[in-house]
C-alpha cells in the first residue's frame, strides 16, 4: 500500500517537474551556459529518454560520457607510456580482476614489470585529474570490450578459480550474462543481498556460477552505461534483491534473528 | 478493553525487540574492533563481511518490526490509540536505527599509520637483499620506489630491476587517506571557516588544506609531484566550479 502511495507521489513529482522544465524552457538561458546543450537535456528527459538527457546534461558541464568520450591521438592525456596504450591497461586490469596475474599481463603486451607500473600509475593519475572524464570513459569502454583485445583477450588465469561449476556450465553463465539483461540485474541483485546478509559475494558467484565478479561486472559494462536501461531495470533489480535477501537470510540465520519474538 | 490489549500487547512486543537488538549492538561492540584488529586483508574484507551480518541483523528486526505495525498492530486499534501507537512505533524505529548507525562508531577500522609502518618495515627488508644480479654489490636507493623500477648498479653498471613486494606497492592505495589523516587540524579549520562564513569565504582555507595534503603525498610518494599538482588543481577546481570539497 505504501510503495503504491509512493509510486504515485513520485508520478506526479515527475509531472510536476516535467511542467516545470516545460516553464523553464520559455525562459532565456543565462550566460555562460551552452543554451542548445541545455534544450537539448530538456526534449531528452521530457520525451522520457534518461541516455538523452544524461548525454545533454554532461555535454553543457563540459563532460563526456561513454558514448561522448573519444580516443584524440594528439591528446596528451592519450598518449601511451612505454607502449602501453589506454586499451592496453583497461584490457589488462579487466584480466587482473579475472584472475591473471601482472606477470601474465606484462609477458602477454611483451613488457617488463616496471613498465607495467609505471603506465598503471600514469593511467590511473591521468583517470583521477580529467575533470572531464574523457579518460575514465575511454578506459570504462575498453575495459568493458577485454575480450576483443588482441593480445589479452584469450587470457586465463594461471591459477583458475576453485570452483564445483563446470567450465560448461561457467561459460553458459557468462555468455547469458552477455546477452541477457534480465540475468545480468538478478545477479548484481543476488551480489548486493549477499553483501548484505554477510555473505562474501565474490565467493557466491564463485560458488554457484564459476564466475568473478570481474567476469560478471565485464559483461554489463553496455548496460550500466546506458541509464534507459538502468532506469528500465531498477524495480527489477529491487525485487530480485528481496527475493534473494529472503533466501540469504534463511541459508545465514541473518533473517531469524527475531524469529521467536511474536506479537 | 481490547483497546488496551492491543497497546499492551504492542508496547511488549516492542520492548522485547529493542532488548534484541541492544544485544546485537553489545556483540558489535565487542567484537568489533578484535574482528577489524584480526583482519589483515588490506581491504579489510573479512570485518566488512562481519559488519554486513550485523547491520542485516539490524534491517531484519526493523523490518519485521514495520511489518508487525502495519499487518497487526494497527488494523486492530482504534480512534486514538492509533495516534499513541503510531508514537511508540516511531519511537522504537528511531531507536533501532540510532542503535545500528552507532554499532560500530568506536571501531577503528583502519589504522593507517600502522599500515605505513608495516610498508616502511617491509620495504626496508626488500631493499636489505637487493643486491646487483651481476656484480652481487649492494645496491644504494636514492628514494622510496613504490613500484617495480630499473636500478643501475654503480660499480658494474647493469641494470637491475628492483621489486619492492606486494606492501610497498599498497603505499600508492593509502597514500591519500593517509596524507589526509595528517592534515585533520587544516581540514578542521576549513570546516569551521566554511559554516561561518560560508562556501565562497571558506576558499581559501580549503587551498591551505588541500595543499598541506598534496605536500604529504609528495612526501610519501617520490617522484608523483606533478601528478599531485593535477589531482590539486582538478580539486581546487570542482571546489570553484562545482562546489564539491572531497
Amino acid at each position: 500500500m505504501f510503495k503504491k502511495l509512493f509510486k504515485s507521489l513520485g508520478g506526479n513529482l515527475e509531472d510536476m517537474a516535467k511542467d516545470l522544465m516545460k516553464d523553464q524552457q520559455q525562459q532565456d538561458i543565462p550566460n555562460g551556459h551552452d543554451a542548445n546543450a541545455h534544450k537539448d537535456q530538456l526534449k531528452a528527459y521530457m520525451n522520457g529518454d534518461m541516455q538523452g538527457a544524461f548525454e545533454a546534461g554532461a555535454a553543457s558541464a563540459g563532460m563526456k560520457t561513454s558514448n561522448t568520450a573519444k580516443e584524440d591521438p594528439n591528446d596528451p592525456n592519450m598518449q601511451a607510456v612505454h607502449g602501453i596504450s589506454i586499451a592496453d591497461y583497461a584490457a589488462g586490469a579487466a584480466k587482473i580482476g579475472e584472475g591473471c596475474t601482472e606477470e601474465q599481463i606484462c609477458i602477454a603486451l611483451g613488457v617488463e614489470q616496471p613498465m607495467w607500473d609505471e603506465a598503471q600509475t600514469t593511467w590511473n593519475n591521468r583517470m583521477r585529474d580529467d575533470n572531464t572524464f574523457n579518460v575514465i570513459n575511454v578506459y570504462t569502454n575498453y575495459f568493458g570490450k577485454a575480450k576483443e583485445h588482441g593480445k589479452l583477450g584469450g587470457l586465463i588465469p594461471n591459477a583458475a578459480v576453485k570452483t564445483d561449476v563446470s567450465d560448461g556450465k561457467a561459460k553458459e553463465h557468462l555468455a547469458r550474462l552477455e546477452t541477457d539483461k534480465h540475468y545480468f540485474f538478478e545477479i548484481q541483485a543476488a551480489l548486493q543481498a549477499a553483501y548484505e546478509n554477510g555473505i562474501d559475494g565474490a565467493q557466491w558467484l564463485i560458488d554457484n556460477l564459476g564466475l568473478t565478479v570481474a567476469q560478471v561486472n565485464g559483461t554489463g559494462t553496455k548496460y550500466m552505461n546506458d541509464f534507459n536501461i538502468m532506469a528500465e531495470m531498477m524495480d527489477y533489480q529491487d525485487q530480485k534483491k528481496a527475493e534473494y535477501s529472503k533466501r540469504f537470510a534463511e541459508e545465514n540465520g541473518t533473517g531469524g534473528v527475531a524469529d521467536d519474538i511474536e506479537f | 478493553m481490547d483497546n488496551n490489549t492491543i497497546t499492551a500487547r504492542a508496547t511488549t512486543f516492542f520492548k522485547k525487540m529493542e532488548a534484541r537488538a541492544g544485544e546485537i549492538m553489545e556483540e558489535a561492540k565487542i567484537s568489533g574492533q578484535l574482528v577489524a584488529d584480526a583482519d589483515k586483508d588490506p581491504y579489510k574484507r573479512s570485518y566488512l563481511q562481519f559488519k554486513g551480518a550485523i547491520i542485516a541483523q539490524f534491517t531484519s528486526i526493523i523490518q519485521k518490526g514495520s511489518t508487525t505495525f502495519q499487518t497487526q498492530v494497527m488494523p486492530n486499534a482504534r480512534g486514538l490509540e492509533m495516534i499513541a501507537l503510531s508514537q511508540l512505533y516511531n519511537d522504537w524505529n528511531a531507536k533501532i536505527v540510532s542503535m545500528m548507525n552507532h554499532a560500530f562508531e568506536q571501531v577503528e577500522e583502519r589504522n593507517l599509520e600502522q599500515e605505513y609502518a608495516d610498508i616502511m618495515e617491509s620495504y626496508r627488508l626488500a631493499i636489505e637483499k637487493f643486491v646487483c644480479k651481476q656484480c652481487g654489490a649492494k645496491l644504494t636507493m636514492d628514494k622510496f620506489y613504490f613500484q617495480a623500477s630499473y636500478i643501475a648498479c654503480e660499480f658494474c653498471n647493469t641494470q637491475n630491476t628492483f621489486d619492492p613486494g606486494s606492501k610497498a606497492r599498497m603505499m600508492e592505495h593509502i597514500a591519500r587517506p593517509l596524507a589526509a589523516s595528517r592534515c585533520l587540524k587544516q581540514y578542521e579549520r576549513f570546516l569551521e571557516e566554511r559554516s561561518q562564513s560560508g562556501r565562497k569565504a571558506a576558499a581559501s582555507a580549503y587551498e591551505d588544506y588541500l595543499k598541506a595534503m598534496i605536500q604529504e603525498m609528495d612526501n610519501l610518494l617520490p617522484g608523483l609531484s606533478e601528478q599531485h599538482q593535477n589531482f590539486y588543481e582538478r580539486m581546487m577546481n570542482d571546489y570553484n566550479k562545482l562546489g564539491i570539497a572531497w
